[in-house]
């Protein structure tokens, strides 16, 4: 086997599960080449590299995921879900695959009604106008959530922190459109430290009255919180874009500091 | 701990308490799969959610023989991909989005951003199987099975995308 050769298998992967003879060829080679043993390590470390921003990502809060698939929505999303799922396998045997999706949606719809889903109410319903809004007329919120929680992101990295402030504001109504908006939060120890502000952009889907923001803070703001048991937190969401320029704001809660 | 294919047989009497032990035990996993394929943290967080959703949905079809990772990094990327061709549109993180790393950590940011960049770049076949070999741990056979191709293909297609990434993370670099 010659270098070409050796080094188009080393970019297949570690674990290519190349056929044996050329498995053995390959090693046979890399015994005696080094040029192609350093091109492995290089490839190793391009990978431990990608590993590594993989790594880094956030990755959501199990233990909110965990209390969210309890909830009674996540519930009804589950019985949905099934019977969509169980009429869509009866209805491959249809031949007019165009009916069965609509049967399906048709289906999917009523259902939502019959679960007793909120219907959409705009902000013209609600005799607001979305242009003249601002701050001092919106409703004061309660936030969704309990805890901030920090996360250690790396496993090999002890010092690396992420701090997730997920929380749920409820806005009051259904919006229209689907806007761009600015989620500030505002971080008050109880230890007498600054406060500080962060803000943060976000997508607020259109036909929701929900947003569910994460905020990640730095490692060394999570090391900060984790010397504190709880701090104060008081959001407000502006949209950039769409119907409104200020969507909500939430009360200044106490909240505690999960480790 | 329980072994995965004891919780396999677990989850297919449907109980409720195993799958929390898989949304223990995978939720990070997916979730860090879904926001480095599409560059999108809240959006990542949504398919997250709706892959466990259509696990739990699909837990009747759960095979004994099943690779309990395989089958999860395949509904994470049968939604991201369903994703990708409804909006092509990838929106990729930012170092704002880490919000200013101490300086120790400088070194490390700079590298996330270039592999970030040069990741971005690559097209979402070569995405996903480098990230199903590379974060999945899945082999060639068990990627073969996500993306639906042959193994052939897939080295092939792990071939090229790495040499890609490569070329991509040298010149962010240089």
């Amino acid at each position: 086997m010659n270098c070409e050769r050796a080094q188009q298998l080393l970019l297949a992967g570690p674990d290519a599960a190349l056929p044996g003879a050329l498995r053995d060829a390959l090693q046979a080679h890399l015994a005696v080449c080094p040029i192609c043993r350093r091109e492995r390590e290089r490839l190793a470390q391009l990978d431990q590299a990608l590993v590594d921003y993989v790594v880094a990502a956030p990755s959501g809060s199990v233990q909110a995921a965990k209390r969210q698939f309890r909830t009674p929505q996540m519930q009804r999303r589950i019985k949905v879900r099934r019977v969509a799922s169980a009429v869509g396998r009866g209805m491959q045997t249809v031949t007019v695959r165009g009916a069965a999706v609509l049967a399906v949606v048709v289906l999917l719809i009523s259902l939502g009604v019959g679960f007793g889903l909120a219907p959409a109410r705009t902000l013209v319903q609600l005799g607001l106008s979305p242009f003249a809004m601002h701050e001092p007329t919106l409703p004061v919120l309660p936030i969704v959530g309990d805890q901030i929680w920090v996360e250690r992101v790396s496993p090999r990295d002890g010092a690396l922190l992420q701090a997730h402030v997920p929380f749920e504001v409820q806005i009051g109504y259904t919006l229209v459109s689907a806007p761009e908006a600015l989620v500030s939060l505002r971080l008050a120890p109880d230890t007498g430290q600054p406060t500080r502000y962060f803000t943060t952009p976000v997508r607020v889907a259109a036909g929701t009255n929900r947003v569910s923001v994460r905020f990640i803070l730095d490692a060394a703001r999570a090391r900060e919180l984790l010397e504190l048991d709880t701090v104060q937190l008081e959001v407000l969401l502006r949209a950039t874009t769409g119907e409104a320029p200020m969507l909500a704001r939430t009360t200044a809660g106490r909240w505690v500091v999960a480790r | 701990m329980l072994a995965d294919p004891q919780l396999v047989r677990w989850l297919q009497g449907q109980d409720e308490a195993a799958v929390l032990v898989l949304v223990d035990r995978y939720y990070a996993p997916i979730g860090r799969y879904l926001s480095r394929l599409l560059g999108d943290i809240q959006l990542a967080e949504d398919l997250t959610q709706e892959t466990f959703l259509d696990a739990y949905i699909a837990l009747p079809r759960l095979r004994a023989d099943s690779n309990l990772s395989a089958w999860l990094f395949q509904i994470a990327t049968n939604r991201a991909r369903k994703h990708m061709r409804r909006q092509r549109l990838v929106r990729w993180l930012s170092l704002d989005e880490f919000m200013g790393q101490s300086a120790s950590h400088e070194e490390a940011v700079v590298q996330r951003e270039q592999v970030g960049r040069a990741l971005a770049q690559l097209p979402d076949d070569y995405r996903i199987c480098l990230l199903l070999q590379t974060w999945g741990g899945l082999s060639t056979t068990e990627i073969a099975q996500v993306v639906g191709k042959g193994e052939a293909a897939v080295r092939m297609t792990l071939v090229r995308a790495r040499r890609r990434f490569r070329t991509l993370y040298e010149d962010t670099s240089a």
